[in-house]
C-alpha cells in the first residue's frame, strides 16, 4: 500500500515549541497571584500521627493556608475500589519515609519551608518492616492493618498439569533471579499548579498518562463534581508509566487552591520525585522450566514475590499483566504461576514500562539461554522453535492477532552477523560477546475503556482534531494527526491536534498499557472516516459522481481514475458550510475485550487487541580487571505491527534500549532499612550519551487487522527485551551469569574470581 | 536581603529586585519569566538549566544570579532570530531529537557552545559536550546525530 503520509520520517508537531522552550510543562504555568505549596513528610518509615499542631506556621507572614489530613475529605485513592489504601493527604498513619504529612501554601518559596519547620508533629513510631521476606512471616509488623503477612496482592494462576509438564521434560532447571527497585527518572521532576475558582470549577496543570483517570481521583479525593475539575493539556516531561497514578502534589495544590482562592503550584524536588512518586518494582523470580532434548519447552512454574512499598494501587496489574503476556512469546502446555505483592515501609511501587514484564522477562529468558548452553543448543534456534506464531491461540483463550517474533529475531540476529556464541577477547583484552533476547508485549486493559475523536473541517480547509490522547513525549499528537492526514489526504500541517484535556476532548483511556496507537489511534482514524464520509457525499454532488466513486488527495477530491475531475477540498467545505452541512467527524473505538480481573488473576479470554514483538542482539565488552560493561551495539527488532512515524518508532527503539542499559548495568535506589540513600541523579546511575551504543533499529511490519492502518504499539517490548540480551551478552562473554540486577562491576568481579578459583 | 540586579539577557537589558542568593536559574524562570531553562534538579547533576555565559555553557541552577551581571546571558528562548531557528533546533527537529522536550533546551545550549567554539566536532566531543545533560526518553541516538548534522549544515 502506498501511503501518502503514513510510514515517513514526520517530525513532531510540538517539535519547535519544545526546540524553542516555548512548551510549558506544569511548573512553567506561573499564574497571576500564584502562590507557592511544599508538602511535610515523616521522617519515619511507620509512626502514628498523634497530633499536629500548625499554628505557629499558619502566622507565619506570608503564609496564606495550612493543611493536614483532617482538612481532606478523608478519600481515599486509587484505580481499583479494592485497592483504594491510600490517602493523598495521611490522617493517622505514615507509612514510609516522605509521606505526606501537611501542606502549605505561601506568596514564595521562602515563606512556604520556612513554614514546614514550624509545624509541630507529635508522632508515636510504630515497628517497621523493608524487606518483603521478613514482611511475609507471621508475626512482622503490619504495614496495613488487618493485611495477613503483608500481602497485599496474590495471584495463582495455572494452565495444563504442571507435574505432568516436567515428567515430559528431559531437562529441568530450577532458578533464582532479582530485579532492582528502579525510578523512572522522568527528567521533569513532579509539580502541579491547580487554580480554583469561585465559582467552583477547578483547573489543573499536572503531567499524567491519562487525563481522564486523574480527572476522577481528583473529583473522588476533593469531592467535586467530575465535570468541575478540568485537567489542561500540558506539556509532560517523560512518564514511562510512573504517571499513571494520582499524587498528593496535585491534590494539595488544588485544596490549598480551594482554601485560599488563589492558584498554587507545588514542585517536588528532584529527591521528592525519586521516593514519593512512584517506583518499579522489585521481582525475586524462582523460575523452574522443563525442556526436551531438542529445546522444546514442556512446562515452566514461577514464584514471584514483589516488594511494593507501602501502598497498593495499581499494583496487582504489575503481578498478573506480565504473566498473561508472557503466555504469548513462547508455547507451554503447562504453566504455573504465583506471585505475591508484598506491602514493606518504604516508598510506593506502581507501574512501569510493561508493568513487571520486563522483571519477568530477565528470569524467563536467561534461564532459556542457561538451558540452551546446557543442551548445546543456539540461542536463536531454541527461541525459534518455542516462538508463538500468528493466530495463535494461547492457553487463556486469548489469540495472537499479527506476530512477527520470528522476524524480529531473525533480523535482529542477521543484523548482528550472529554467529555460534564464543567468548571473543578484544585487542586490549576484553571479554567480548552477544547475547539474545525476544520478547513480547501487549495491552490488557484491565480497565476496559475507549477512546472518541472529533474532527471539525475549518473555513479554510484545515482541521481541528480532537483527541483524548495524552502525549508524554513519544509522539502521540503526531501519531493521531499523521493517522487522520493520511485518511483525509491533507498534509499533516493543516491539522491542529487539540488533546488530552478533559473539558475540551473526548473520553480517552490515557498513554498507558501502550494503549495509545491502538485505541486512540483508530478512534482518530473513525472520525477521520466520518469526516471523509461527508466530504465525499456532498463534492458528489458537486462533481454529480457516486461517493463511492472520489477521493481525497492533496487537498482535492476528485472521481478515481481520473484525477482531472476534481474540486479543491475548501470549496467542499464552503458548500457544506452553506447548506447547513458542516464537516464535523466523529469517531470511536473500543477493543472488543474480556475483562481481565488483575485483582484476583483472572486473565482468560482476549486480553489484548494485539500484541506486539520483539528481538534484540547486544554486543558487549567486559574489562575482566575492573568488571566493568561497555555495550557497543545493539540491534533491536520491533514488531510494531506499522509505523505510523518511523522517526518516532526508531526514537522508541533507541529510547528503550539505553534506558535498558542503565536499568541492566547501573541503576538501583538502594536502601538502609526505610531511608533511600541515592535519591539523586550524582548517585542513582542514569546512562548519559558517553555510553550510548551504536543502535541499529529494525522495524518489522505485521499489520495487525485490527490496529490503525495496522499499527500495535512502539514502546515497551525493545525495554523489555533489551534486560535479558544484555544479561546474555556479559555471559557470552566472559562467562559468568549474574542473575541479579543491577550486574554491577563488582558483581561481574565477584563471578569472575569464583570462576577463577574453581 | 533584596537588591537591584542587571542583567543582560538574550541581549536585553533586565533589572528586577533579587534576594542576594538566588540563582540565575530562579531569577530568569521567576522573575523574567524565561521559562524554557528547565530545573531538573538544581543540583548540578542533569544539565537541564544550560544557558551561556559570555558564550561559554553554565548551569543556570549553581550560578548565583548576582554572579551573571555584566556578562552576555544567552538562553534557548534567545537562540531563534525573528522566528528562524537556529539550526541546532532545527535539525533537532528534524531528526526525531526530541521526545518530551524537557531536557532538550539544556542540551541545545550545550550544544550551541561546542559548535561556536569547535565547528565540526567528531562524534566524541559532541558525546562529551552533552554527557552532562542527561536524557530518559531518546537515548542520545537522534541528539547526537542531528548536533552532528547540524554541523555539517545538513
Ligand atoms: S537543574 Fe541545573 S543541573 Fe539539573
Ligand atoms: S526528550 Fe525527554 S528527557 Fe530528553
Amino acid at each position: 500500500m502506498d501511503y501518502a503520509v503514513l510510514g515517513k520520517r514526520t517530525p513532531k508537531i510540538d517539535g519547535v515549541a519544545k526546540a524553542t522552550g516555548s512548551a510549558r510543562f506544569s511548573r512553567d504555568m506561573i499564574l497571576p497571584r500564584m502562590l507557592y505549596g511544599w508538602i511535610l513528610r515523616s521522617p519515619y518509615a511507620h509512626a502514628r500521627i498523634l497530633n499536629i499542631d500548625t499554628s505557629r506556621a499558619a502566622a507565619l507572614p506570608g503564609v496564606k493556608a495550612v493543611i493536614t489530613g483532617r482538612d481532606t475529605a478523608g478519600v481515599k485513592f486509587g484505580v481499583f475500589r479494592e485497592t483504594r489504601d491510600q490517602y493523598a493527604l495521611p490522617i493517622d498513619i505514615v507509612r514510609y519515609i516522605g509521606d505526606e504529612v501537611a501542606a502549605v501554601a505561601a506568596v514564595d518559596e521562602d515563606a512556604a519551608q520556612e513554614a514546614l519547620e514550624l509545624i509541630n508533629v507529635d508522632y508515636e513510631v510504630l515497628p517497621a518492616v523493608f524487606d518483603p521476606l521478613e514482611a511475609m512471616r507471621l508475626g512482622a509488623p503490619l504495614v496495613h492493618e488487618g493485611v495477613d503477612r503483608n500481602i497485599s496482592a496474590h495471584v495463582l494462576i495455572q494452565f495444563g498439569d504442571i507435574e505432568e509438564g516436567f515428567r515430559e521434560a528431559d531437562h529441568v532447571r530450577e532458578d533464582h533471579f532479582e530485579t532492582a527497585n528502579i525510578s523512572h527518572s522522568t527528567m521533569e521532576p513532579y509539580a502541579a499548579t491547580a487554580s480554583y475558582d469561585p465559582s467552583g470549577y477547578l483547573d489543573v496543570w499536572v503531567p499524567n498518562q491519562g487525563p481522564f483517570m486523574r480527572r476522577r481521583a481528583l473529583s473522588n479525593t476533593l469531592k467535586l463534581p467530575l465535570d468541575n475539575v478540568r485537567i489542561h493539556k500540558v506539556h509532560i516531561g517523560g512518564a514511562f508509566g510512573g504517571r499513571s497514578e494520582m499524587m498528593s502534589c496535585e491534590f494539595c495544590a488544588s485544596l490549598l487552591s480551594m482554601k485560599t482562592g488563589r492558584p498554587v503550584q507545588i514542585a517536588y524536588t528532584r529527591e521528592e520525585t525519586f521516593t514519593c512518586t512512584r517506583q518499579k518494582h522489585p521481582f525475586i523470580v524462582d523460575i523452574k522450566t522443563g525442556m526436551k532434548w531438542d529445546g522444546t519447552l514442556t512446562a515452566r512454574q514461577y514464584r514471584v514475590i514483589a516488594d511494593g512499598g507501602a501502598y497498593l494501587n495499581t499494583g496487582p496489574i504489575t503481578i498478573s499483566d506480565s504473566f498473561a503476556i508472557a503466555l504469548a512469546s513462547y508455547r507451554f502446555a503447562h504453566v504455573r504461576y504465583e506471585a505475591s505483592r508484598i506491602y514493606t515501609n518504604k516508598g510506593v511501587r506502581g507501574a512501569m514500562k510493561g508493568q513487571g514484564s520486563q522483571q519477568l522477562r530477565f528470569a524467563e529468558d536467561s534461564q532459556l539461554d542457561m538451558m540452551a548452553n546446557d543442551l548445546g543448543l543456539d540461542p536463536i534456534e531454541i527461541r525459534l522453535k518455542n516462538a508463538v506464531e500468528p493466530n495463535e491461540m494461547l492457553l487463556n483463550k486469548s489469540r495472537v492477532t499479527s506476530c512477527g517474533l520470528k522476524e524480529t529475531i531473525r533480523e535482529s540476529a542477521a543484523a548482528m552477523k550472529w554467529e555460534k556464541p564464543s567468548q571473543k577477547t578484544t585487542r586490549d583484552g576484553r571479554g567480548k560477546g552477544a547475547g539474545i533476547s525476544a520478547m513480547i508485549s501487549g495491552f490488557s486493559m484491565g480497565i476496559r475503556t475507549s477512546s472518541s475523536s472529533f474532527i471539525k473541517f475549518n473555513e479554510d480547509g484545515q482541521i481541528t482534531l480532537l483527541s483524548g490522547t495524552v502525549d508524554n513525549g513519544q509522539g502521540n499528537e503526531t501519531m493521531v494527526a499523521i493517522i487522520a492526514a493520511e485518511e483525509l489526504g491533507i498534509p499533516v500541517e493543516d491539522i491542529r491536534v487539540v488533546n488530552a484535556d478533559t473539558t475540551l476532548t473526548p473520553q480517552d483511556p490515557g498513554s498507558y498499557s501502550m494503549a495509545a496507537t491502538f485505541v486512540s489511534g483508530n478512534a482518530a482514524r473513525l472520525a477521520a472516516a466520518d469526516a471523509k464520509r461527508q466530504l465525499l457525499e456532498i463534492a458528489a454532488e458537486k462533481l454529480e459522481a457516486n461517493p463511492a466513486d472520489l477521493d481525497i488527495r492533496d487537498k482535492r477530491i476528485f472521481v478515481k481514475g481520473s484525477p482531472g475531475k476534481g474540486i479543491g477540498l475548501k470549496d467542499v467545505v464552503w458548500a457544506g458550510l452553506a447548506s447547513g452541512r458542516p464537516v464535523l467527524g466523529k469517531g470511536h473505538y473500543q477493543p472488543d475485550l474480556a475483562f481481565m480481573d488483575t485483582v484476583h488473576g483472572k486473565i482468560e479470554g482476549q486480553v489484548t487487541g494485539a500484541y506486539t514483538f520483539g528481538a534484540t542482539v547486544a554486543e558487549v565488552e567486559v574489562d575482566r580487571e575492573t568488571g566493568r560493561v561497555d555495550v557497543t551495539k545493539v540491534a533491536a527488532a520491533h514488531d510494531c505491527g506499522r509505523a505510523i512515524n518511523r522517526m518516532a518508532v526508531e526514537g522508541q527503539i533507541d529510547g528503550s534500549v539505553v534506558i535498558g542499559q542503565g536499568q541492566v548495568f547501573s541503576e538501583e535506589m538502594r536502601w538502609d532499612g526505610g531511608q533511600c540513600l541515592n535519591a539523586s541523579y550524582t548517585s542513582y546511575g542514569l546512562a548519559t550519551a558517553l555510553e550510548t551504543p551504536q543502535v541499529l533499529p529494525i522495524i518489522v511490519e505485521s499489520d495487525d487487522p485490527n490496529g490503525p492502518f495496522g499499527a500495535k504499539e512502539a514502546a515497551e517490548t525493545i525495554n523489555i527485551a533489551i534486560v535479558p540480551s544484555l544479561a546474555n551478552a556479559v555471559f557470552h562473554a566472559v562467562g559468568v551469569r549474574i542473575q541479579s540486577l543491577p550486574i554491577s562491576p563488582e558483581k561481574v568481579l565477584g563471578a569472575l574470581e569464583s570462576c577463577k578459583a574453581l | 536581603m533584596k537588591r537591584a540586579l542587571k542583567l543582560t539577557v538574550n541581549d536585553e537589558d533586565y533589572e528586577v529586585l533579587a534576594d542576594t542568593h538566588r540563582t540565575l536559574l530562579e531569577v530568569l524562570r521567576d522573575s523574567l519569566g524565561l521559562t524554557g531553562s528547565k530545573e531538573g534538579c538544581g543540583f548540578g547533576a542533569c544539565g537541564a538549566c544550560t544557558v551561556l555565559l559570555d558564550g561559554k555553557a553554565n548551569l543556570a541552577c549553581l550560578t548565583l544570579a548576582f554572579s551573571a551581571q555584566g556578562k552576555q546571558i544567552t538562553t534557548i528562548e534567545g537562540l531563534a532570530v525573528n522566528g528562524k531557528l537556529h539550526p541546532i533546533q532545527d535539525a533537532a527537529v528534524r531528526y526525531g531529537a526530541i521526545q518530551c522536550g524537557f531536557c532538550t533546551p539544556g542540551w541545545i545550549m550545550s550544544a550551541k557552545a561546542l559548535l561556536d567554539e569547535k565547528p565540526k566536532p567528531t562524534e566524541l566531543e559532541v558525546k562529551t559536550a552533552i554527557s552532562g545533560n542527561l536524557c530518559r526518553c531518546t537515548g542520545y541516538v537522534k541528539i547526537i546525530e542531528s548536533i552532528i548534522a547540524a554541523s555539517e549544515g545538513k
